[in-house]
């Protein structure tokens, strides 16, 4: 089932009736989902993923915005009637019924001609059950069951209907990290094997690259990036979706843009205009009209630093962020970037350099090599040559992505 | 643990408790149990330095009054009509005002109000409201005035009017006077803990019931009260313990001649037999009857807790 929303935005009034401020939990959402796609909605808390899920299964109003199932408009449509599965955060297990109990209960709510006979709900269970493999476990009770085993239920629980669509609220994050590892790869499955369009929801970057075919970046509500995990990890549209996505995180340098060349560090000095003004102030003979001179900065001028990398060198002079994969440094004897090296913390597999530089936003910056290329431990410093696909730049006022 | 060295300073910071504790409840038990056993014991002949045998005597005299019977009659129906009642319609408000939003706090205050009240004085305007001839004392040749609002508005919509709780009343008049006065003053604290009950169950499981498509019905049924059930057990447990000790509720309305001025004594329960006994100073059958009671306080309560070990969930 294909999901479309068009211009979703919740905003929830204000509770102090003193301020007028209104929240505006999400702006503006306009986005089709695929047929049999898992989606992850990605963001920090408060970015209003939450409320998005909420109101693609009815729980919450969009106020304005659409919501379409396929070509039905259910946006007016209460939950119960829009087809859909929906698994609760803690789960929300009714801890008085058992496994079986739960998994039923949806099914015993059915009316007229969808009203199965008792051993077709037991069986529609049972199948549900065995999907997500808790069949062993249909008598207990939900306090009786690990977490894991309790997320199985709840999704079980979501997927007996036979919903149109399954929404997932954050349903790792009351996991511990080894379960959680495993049971994302089970979600995928049972996704896979169900075919049914899932959407979740997550703050863990890492969650929703592994399991999503589409992500959806979201901050304050707003969407940010719509697109394949790999496609916005190497191509992110801002310098918020850039420092969102990745382990360990991108490293981000201060630097500008100059001549057809990018350079970390350097100084900045504005430029500034003197204007004269003229400003009417009140006395006591009445109004007075006054000429002032103001010092206006209209740009800034940027020096020093180091250059890195080529740039088009139609872009004029300005400052930029300069973000850098970690996999985007190589060590160079002649590379054009100096950091101070502070740590090589070996993994096997690869090493990580941790260094400093003076330009750099985070007190550290974390580099991943190869662990087969030669690094002196004992070196004051360490050079890095940049790969130019793993670097980015961005706007130093607006944060968007400059292509240089 | 503490230090054995230093146990000494744990009993005397917890001594003034203990002390008061053996004092005042310790020792009135052991020696309500001590009376209890002593063949007709009385405190006046007990410090004239008479010695009373050891046996069962007080038992069987209690057991053997009439009044004792009629005073078990009546605690036990006033237990299992009014326990029953007051539980549904507590559980039925509690619902209903954790529902709606505006006015719920000051709902809340009203419903809690007659908690609040003294049970006497609640007694005396309930007496007022059944009252027919503005005297609770008034004999059978007074000229009957409707006086009680209870029989005016009977009266109103063309009833006749009855005999609630005066002279020549019935028995089941008084007793549904004492059913719904009981009730009504039992509500408040069984509100205040269904309501706090309701209050504490996670929303999520009715948005879950909700995405389900689960009817009202079926949520109260089938969610509500089961996840409720620990706080319906505690309510029903200490109703039935209250119910047993009922003794002011009637005094309030009736006085302490505990039934109708020509009838005295017909409402009279457990508790008021053994003031009665006191009273007379026969402190022996006044602990013997203390100790039947106890015992069927202590039965009904393991009964309850056997069954709700069964119903209640968690």
């Amino acid at each position: 089932m294909k999901v479309e929303l068009q211009n979703l935005t919740k905003i929830f009034p204000s509770r102090n009736k003193k301020s007028n401020e209104e929240v505006v939990a999400v702006s503006d959402f306009t986005f089709t989902i695929p047929d049999g796609k898992l989606v992850g909605l990605l963001g920090p808390s408060g970015c209003g993923k939450s409320t998005t899920l909420y109101m693609i299964s009815g729980l919450q109003k969009p106020t304005p915005g659409k919501i379409f199932f396929g070509d039905e408009d259910v946006t007016e449509l209460s939950p119960e009637n829009r087809g859909i599965g929906l698994v609760f955060q803690n789960y929300a297990l009714y801890p008085h019924m058992t496994v079986k109990q739960n998994i039923l209960f949806p099914l015993q709510n059915l009316k007229g001609a969808d009203r199965m006979s008792k051993p077709e709900m037991l069986e529609r269970a049972y199948e549900a059950a065995k999907l997500v493999q808790i069949d062993g476990l249909m008598d207990r009770k939900p306090s009786e069951l690990s977490g894991g085993q309790q997320q199985r239920v709840a999704i079980a629980r979501a997927l007996v209907k036979m919903p149109r669509v399954l929404l997932l609220d954050e349903p790792l994050s009351n996991l511990d990290a080894r379960l959680r590892l495993q049971t994302r790869e089970e979600i995928r499955r049972i996704q896979k094997e169900t075919g049914i369009t899932t959407i979740f929801v997550t703050h863990d970057q890492e969650e929703a690259m592994s399991i999503s075919d589409i992500i959806v970046v979201m901050k304050l509500g707003v969407v940010q990036q719509v697109g394949k995990p790999q496609d916005i990890y190497d191509d992110p549209i801002n310098l918020f979706v850039a420092k969102f996505l990745g382990t360990p995180p991108i490293n981000v340098f201060h630097g500008y843009i100059k001549g057809g060349k990018l350079y970390v560090g350097g100084t900045e000095t504005p430029i500034t205009e003197t204007v004269e003004v003229e400003e009417t102030v009140e006395t006591e003979n009445g109004p007075v009209t006054e000429v002032k001179t103001v010092e206006n900065i209209v740009g800034y001028k940027y020096d020093g630093g180091t250059a890195v990398l080529p740039a088009d060198a139609a872009i004029e002079e300005r400052g930029v962020y300069i973000g850098i994969r970690p996999e985007g440094f190589e060590l160079k004897k002649r590379g054009a970037l100096e950091c101070k090296l502070s740590n090589v913390e070996v993994m096997g597999r690869d090493c990580s350099v941790v260094s400093t530089h003076e330009a750099a936003e985070s007190p550290t910056v974390r580099s991943i090599i190869d662990s087969d290329s030669d690094i002196d431990r004992e070196a004051e410093t360490v050079r890095f040559a940049l790969k130019p696909n793993k670097v980015f730049a961005f706007d130093k006022w607006t944060e968007e992505r400059i292509y240089f | 643990m503490v230090d054995s060295k230093h146990q000494w300073k744990a009993w005397l910071y917890l001594s003034p408790a203990i002390v008061l504790l053996l004092i005042f409840t310790v020792w009135p038990i052991i020696n309500t149990i001590r009376m209890a056993f002593l063949e007709g014991y009385d405190s006046l002949s007990a410090v004239n330095g008479t010695t009373f045998s050891f046996g069962f005597g007080n038992f069987i005299k209690v057991v053997q009054y009439k009044q004792f019977l009629t005073c078990l009659k009546n605690t036990a129906l006033l237990c299992v009509t009014t326990v029953p009642i007051s539980t549904l319609l507590a559980l039925l408000i509690a619902v209903c005002l954790n529902a709606i939003k505006p006015l719920q706090k000051l709902l809340q205050t009203i419903f809690f109000l007659p908690y609040v009240t003294n049970s006497i004085a609640i007694g005396m305007v309930f007496a007022a409201m059944f009252n027919i001839v503005g005297n609770a004392h008034g004999t059978e040749n007074e000229i009957i005035v409707t006086a009680g609002i209870i029989n005016n508005v009977i009266e109103f919509f063309g009833g006749t009017h009855i005999n609630w709780i005066n002279a020549g009343s019935t028995y089941w008049a008084n007793m549904t006077v004492m059913i719904v006065y009981i009730v009504w003053n039992a509500l408040p604290f069984k509100i205040l803990v269904l309501l706090g009950g309701l209050q504490s169950i996670n929303k999520q499981y009715y948005d879950a019931a909700k995405v389900d498509g689960t009817s009202r019905r079926r949520v109260f049924t089938r969610i509500t009260v089961p996840l409720l059930s620990p706080m319906l057990a505690y309510v029903v447990i200490t109703g039935f313990i209250g119910g047993f000790k009922e003794y002011t509720s009637i005094v309030g309305i009736f006085d302490e001649t505990m039934g109708p001025p020509d009838d005295k004594g017909r409402l009279n329960t457990m508790v008021g037999f053994i003031y009665d006994a006191l009273e007379t100073s026969k402190q022996g059958r006044a602990s013997a009857a203390a100790l039947i009671l106890f015992g069927i306080i202590l039965v009904i309560t393991l009964i309850n807790l056997q069954v709700s070990k069964k119903k209640v969930h968690y």
